[in-house]
């Protein structure tokens, strides 16, 4: 399992849950685009990915920034396990 | 560091063999070889003058040339490469065979020095003119047009070629930030290209084993991301490290260029909204008839959309249910459904007044298993109003495409919505002011035909009754003065003109073959009019001959009637052919004369400007049937009344 798998199968569902699927599609282009830029191995271009995710203004504003930081550290874990 | 070395060997290795095949690499190798032969072995020459050391420093000087071509050739890494191979070239004299060490050594770190200078500001200059002529190259591909697939297609081919790469792709961010697509690419495999999710195609692209060395690069206009570039090659690229800022620069131009070409997206696509809201205007306010007007107005919507369906959905006062009866790339058998008030996706839409968009219909709580069952993906539906009066639903769907965005579309469904609500309400209106039209031409043909029967039935009998009087007063010669019986015929003749004048008011007003015999004897009778008149007049009949409905018989004569009356005070015709067509369930009849014709206005509603209110009564009548009515002619061509009418 590697980190395009932690993307599709918990990140994705998990935005589409709580924001829909116009607002999920959105956080998950611009994520993207910094997985993309990102120089470094796939772990890094991910924590780029979730960073992205987590410093958005709309994920912020709902889940709060305490609820984000316990998100962000949630989906880094869940990839750092997957790659252990 | 390893791993620098091996890439910095790679580098030298793929431009070595780029080079050997170069004229100017030959001339390099002779020219090192040449003034390092100069160097050790001239001992001749060397013993000759006493301008040994001198000498020693012109070949340490002739150096400098070899490097500042090897730097022409091969560039700024390849220039240092030279350098240092000639520092080594020069160390052995330097310690082994010069009797002055420590000046030889001096001349070779000045040469060392002036080399690296020499370098530094050739590759300098020569890396901003390669970098404007980049810059230069992907500005004139961008500048070329604003059609942003091709764009970006000759963009990236020309941006592998100035940066001297294999491979790439660019991903466009659609506008409502939904998502990737991929744009453009080259020499990537099908599983990347192929892929239908944008976003994981481009995390693969940046996976991709195949492009190992890659620089990937945002697209941004205004500080907003609208895109991504990621270029590389499988094998080591000097320019991908080097040349960052200038794919900075060039991303950004790209960027600019893509919001450009949105912005004449956005004017073209403001443009065609005009253009079908005139379309709806036009349809509603040149047609009242609902199964033409809906229809037409469902299908611009999903035009102007996108979508690949539309429903029309409506309240059913008599049934008291919401129907479907406009239906638009579904099965037929769909226009049967019915739903109780609230119901459905139409039935929300009614009930809150609100437009809804629903992402996957699929799931949706309130789906209509049959619509379900047909496929619907996106929908979007927006209520069919005008004023405070809800009729129905306009909806328009995709098939294969959940969560396709109609947000853009919104506004303007809205006022299709109420467009819609308009045509429905005039057609209310039309279709009362034709029920009423209907009612007073009944009443008016009643009055009509009791009037006839009182001119017949009375009038003219006294008239008969006194004409009878009048023959036999006046045979009863010897009784009366000799002048009397004179006037009596006078007056005689003209209680007779009198007759034959009232009965041609009664049979005009209404002609008793008509409620008799029907139509077609009646046309026989004013052909026979006609004829009299003058004309060449004849009726043909084609089809089965019979009675038709008394409102139909009435309608066609009345319309046959007003056009002869119009040929014979207008048309100065010498010649006028009557055709009846009869089919099963309509009926076609034909005036055409040969007279002096004229131009009909268009719209035809124009003649009642021009006075000319027979064509209108007679164009009215048709309609009332539910037919149409069309007259065609020229100056000098005669006239042509074609009516149809259902029977």
């Amino acid at each position: 399992m590697d980190t395009e798998i932690a993307i599709q199968t918990r990140i994705e569902p998990q935005l589409v849950d709580t924001f829909g699927r116009r607002v999920a599609n959105s956080l998950l282009a611009l994520a993207t685009v910094d997985y993309a830029i990102t120089d470094g191995n796939a772990i890094d271009r991910y924590r780029a990915f979730v960073h992205s995710i987590c410093s958005d203004d709309r994920v912020v504003s709902t889940w709060g920034e305490q609820g984000v930081a316990r998100q962000k550290e949630e989906w880094e874990a869940l990839v750092t396990t997957l790659s252990n | 560091m390893a791993v620098n070395g091996r890439v910095a060997l790679t580098l030298l290795r793929n431009r070595l063999k780029k080079v050997r095949g170069n004229l100017s690499f030959w001339v390099f190798v002779v020219m090192l070889a040449g003034v390092t032969f100069f160097h050790y072995c001239t001992p001749q020459v060397r013993s000759l003058a006493s301008y040994s050391l001198t000498r020693h420093a012109t070949e340490r000087i002739l150096f400098i040339l070899v490097i500042v071509n090897a730097t022409s050739i091969f560039g700024h890494v390849g220039g240092l490469v030279t350098l240092a191979l000639v520092v080594l070239l020069m160390l052995p004299r330097v310690f082994l065979i010069s009797p002055y060490p420590v000046d030889a050594f001096v001349e070779v770190i000045a040469v060392a020095f002036t080399g690296y200078l020499v370098v530094w500001m050739l590759g300098g200059k020569q890396r901003a003119v390669s970098r404007l002529k980049a810059l230069n190259a992907v500005t004139s591909v961008l500048i070329q047009s604003l059609e942003l697939e091709q764009i970006l297609n000759d963009v990236l081919d020309r941006i592998l070629e100035v940066m001297n790469l294999e491979a790439g792709a660019v991903y466009l961010l659609d506008e409502e930030g939904q998502g990737f697509s991929l744009i453009a690419h080259c020499c990537l495999p099908a599983e990347i290209t192929e892929c239908v999710d944008g976003l994981k195609s481009a995390r693969m692209l940046v996976r991709y084993e195949g492009l190992k060395y890659q620089l990937a690069m945002p697209l941004r206009s205004e500080g907003e991301v609208n895109g991504l570039l990621v270029i590389g090659s499988p094998e080591p690229s000097s320019s991908l490290r080097r040349e960052v800022k200038l794919m900075t620069t060039i991303c950004n131009e790209i960027g600019m260029v893509i919001k450009n070409a949105r912005l004449l997206q956005d004017v073209d696509r403001q443009l065609q909204i005009e253009r079908c809201m005139y379309e709806v205007v036009e349809e509603i306010t040149t047609e009242l008839e609902l199964d033409r007007v809906l229809p037409k107005v469902m299908q611009i919507a999903q035009e102007l959309v996108g979508a690949d369906g539309g429903i029309i959905a409506l309240w059913d006062e008599k049934r008291d249910v919401i129907i479907y009866p406009y239906l638009h790339n579904l099965p037929r058998e769909l226009a049967e459904v019915t739903v109780s008030e609230g119901e459905g996706l139409s039935g929300e839409v009614m009930a809150t007044g609100r437009l809804i968009v629903v992402d996957d219909y699929q799931t949706y709580a309130k789906a209509i298993p049959e619509f379900v069952q047909a496929g619907l993906a996106s929908v979007v539906a927006v209520p069919i109003v005008s004023g405070v009066r809800t009729f129905g639903a306009l909806s328009l769907f995709t098939f294969d495409e959940a969560g396709r965005p109609f947000a853009r579309d919104l506004a303007i469904l809205a006022g299709i919505g109420r467009q819609a609500g308009i045509a429905i309400e005039n057609a209310y209106l039309y279709d009362n002011m034709r029920f009423y039209a209907r009612r007073i031409t009944r009443a008016q043909e009643n009055e009509r035909r009791r009037i006839a029967r009182e001119l017949h039935d009375d009038t003219i009998q006294s008239l008969v009754w006194l004409s009878r009087r009048l023959e036999a007063l006046a045979a009863s010669y010897g009784q009366l003065p000799e002048t009397t019986p004179q006037r009596i015929r006078e007056i005689h003749e003209l209680v007779d003109d009198m007759i034959q004048r009232v009965r041609r008011f009664s049979q005009d007003l209404r002609p008793s073959t008509l409620d008799d015999l029907g139509l077609l004897p009646t046309l026989e009778e004013l052909t026979a009019d006609l004829n009299r008149a003058g004309l060449q007049a004849e009726l043909q009949v084609m089809g089965g001959k019979r009675r038709l409905a008394s409102e139909v018989e009435l309608t066609f004569f009345r319309i046959a009637q007003e056009a002869s009356s119009n040929i014979m005070k207008h048309a100065q015709a010498t010649k006028v052919v009557t055709t009846v067509e009869l089919a099963d369930s309509a009926i076609r009849m034909t005036i055409q004369d040969d007279g002096k014709g004229f131009k009909p206005p268009t719209p035809i509603n124009h003649l009642a400007a021009m006075g000319k209110l027979g064509v209108i009564g007679m164009y009215e009548r048709a309609r009332l049937l539910g037919g149409t009515l069309v007259v065609k002619s020229e100056p000098g061509q005669g006239t042509k009344v074609v009516v149809n009418a259902p029977i």
